[in-house]
């Protein structure tokens, strides 16, 4: 009788790979994982996009739209990879191997994260795609109908009045809308509500409040990738960002182990 | 005592509870574990492969509790879930390669064996199997692994009356190793008649029924008649009325009379019957 050797019990990169290779969940539940990350990503990107608005508006209102929005950032950037392990939990072959739960907290984290950064890069491509889509589509709208001041180096759109209002509306809500009626594919609309229903509102407040403070008038760029660098010199930003990594990281490593570690039933 | 000793087990969902399950899977033996969907089966299975977490209880492996003897435990415990937990994607040969590596007595002489035996492609992905090959594929992954406790949830669903037999067939080849513990659930009572030794039946999260299978249709007859008598009526489990008469379940071996045909009830006829008619909801003439 020949018996299979026991590489798996001697070879943790292996046994990692071979769990996450073929674990069923991954390829079960990837749908509906997708969708909540697209969500998450939509409204991340649309929150940088808020942090880059509320900067430009300058004065108290601009500070505290800022601080608010990198909160609201840091809330979704841990909402984000918790979600992707919380939702995944574990491969499933995994729960049989006979390997100590201790190892398989390592296998399930390792084997959690590794999918969710696979998904976000993934869903980061299609962001960036949809984005330069948008981009166009503003360009070409902007030129027909509402156009006051631009150029060519990227849709650097200067407006003011009721306009720019409804365009900075339209446009805010486009993120979350598409995200929102992805997500509610998912049956997942408590969870989709309160992760999409608090940035929708703050949009809107802040939106409301710059255009009172600032008496309607101020610049708005929608230059996504040029605005993104001027975060970098934002402490709070950072601080909130490293936080919320940290915080979500261990929540992650927590619900590993409240998974794995045997109950003593 | 060996095999899976479970004691005061329950399962809290909200909208459904396994309630207080006290249970002996006995080593040596195949229990077959019936009721109606939604009855639990599952949930129980998944609950002693540690799928599912329980409020309160015990599970005893072989006499070991899971959290004292983890890695010993999973390795001598072998499952057919009803979805597989490996990648569907994934065609045999790779699947072999994971099995082999994972588990440290995973046979795969008798792999090669069972694979040419149900005539099963290696070169296919599993999720272009029909349902039966992958029911079958499922079972002999399961046996390769030369675990000591087996539990299968509907094994032969699905796989044809020829291939159907040679499970069975395997199923018993497997517990002539006494150390050997067989869970079986399953709706095609009939697998039961030929292979099981005790009988659990649950209904509505509770265990209704757990006897032995040669005690169950010794103590039990099926009765059918056309005319319902008084002592009839006293003596009747799971009383049905159809076009041709009456038919039920009692312990009197003793009726007799014109018309009244009674005779030893097959599996199907002791669930059908008795589903819900133990000791309460007996039903009376008078609803009929």
């Amino acid at each position: 009788m020949k018996k299979g050797t026991n590489k798996f019990l001697n070879n943790s990169f292996t046994a990692y790979m071979r769990a996450t290779m073929a674990s069923p969940v991954g390829a079960k539940r990837s749908a509906g994982y997708v969708k909540e990350t697209l969500v998450n990503v939509f409204s991340f990107m649309a929150l940088l996009w808020l942090v880059a608005a509320a900067e430009r508006s300058g004065g108290y209102a601009g500070n505290i739209s800022v601080v608010i929005s990198a909160s609201v950032g840091a809330i979704f950037y841990a909402n984000w990879i918790v979600t992707g392990i919380s939702r995944r939990a574990r491969p499933a072959p995994l729960g049989f191997v006979p390997i100590g739960w201790k190892r398989r907290v390592v296998y399930t984290y390792l084997s959690n994260l590794m999918y969710t950064i696979f998904t976000y890069i993934i869903m980061t491509a299609c962001v960036i795609v949809l984005i330069l889509f948008w981009a166009l589509t503003i360009l070409i709208i902007s030129h027909y109908w509402i156009l006051t001041n631009w150029s060519f180096e990227w849709i650097q759109f200067i407006g003011a009045g009721w306009r720019t209002q409804l365009f900075t509306m339209f446009t805010g809500l486009l993120f979350y809308g598409v995200g929102a009626c992805i997500s509610f594919v998912g049956n997942k609309k408590l969870r989709t509500a309160l992760t999409i229903g608090f940035p929708v509102l703050m949009h809107i407040f802040l939106t409301i409040l710059r255009s009172v403070i600032n008496g309607g008038d101020y610049y708005y760029y929608v230059d996504i990738l040029d605005d993104f660098e001027n975060f970098q010199g934002n402490i709070g930003w950072l601080v909130a960002v490293i936080i919320a990594s940290v915080a979500s990281v261990a929540l992650s490593v927590y619900l590993c182990i409240r998974n794995e570690k045997p109950s003593k039933i | 005592m060996s095999g899976i000793e479970i004691e005061n087990l329950t399962v809290d969902f909200g909208n459904f509870r396994l309630d207080n399950i006290n249970l002996n899977i006995r080593q040596g033996c195949i229990t077959g574990l019936i009721g109606r969907n939604g009855a639990g089966k599952s949930t129980l299975i998944k609950t002693i492969m540690r799928q599912q977490k329980a409020q309160t209880g015990s599970i005893l492996y072989n006499g070991k509790k899971f959290a004292d003897a983890e890695v010993e435990i999973l390795n001598s415990i072998a499952c057919v879930f009803d979805t597989p937990i490996f990648n569907v994607n994934f065609k045999p040969t790779r699947l072999l390669k994971l099995y082999s590596n994972m588990y440290q007595k995973f046979d795969v002489e008798l792999y090669m064996k069972l694979m040419g035996k149900f005539n099963l492609p290696h070169n296919l992905k599993f999720s272009k199997f029909s349902y039966g090959m992958q029911r079958k594929y499922c079972l002999i992954l399961a046996l390769c692994q030369h675990a000591d406790i087996l539990i299968l949830d509907e094994p032969t669903s699905g796989v044809d009356p020829f291939d159907r037999n040679e499970v069975v067939g395997l199923i018993q080849e497997y517990l002539m190793n006494e150390q050997h513990t067989v869970l079986f659930s399953t709706h095609i009572t009939e697998d039961l008649d030929k292979i099981a030794d005790y009988i659990v039946m649950m209904d509505g999260g509770k265990i209704i029924l757990d006897e032995e299978k040669d005690l169950l249709t010794e103590r039990y007859r099926l009765v059918q008649c056309s005319v319902l008598t008084a002592e009839m009526e006293a003596c009747a489990i799971g009383l049905r009325k159809n076009m041709f008469g009456y038919t039920f379940l009692t312990k009197n071996k003793n009726l007799s009379g014109e018309g009244v045909l009674v005779k030893v009830p097959t599996m199907e006829e002791i669930f059908v019957h008795a589903q819900g008619n133990f000791g309460i909801n007996r039903i009376k003439q008078s609803e009929l």
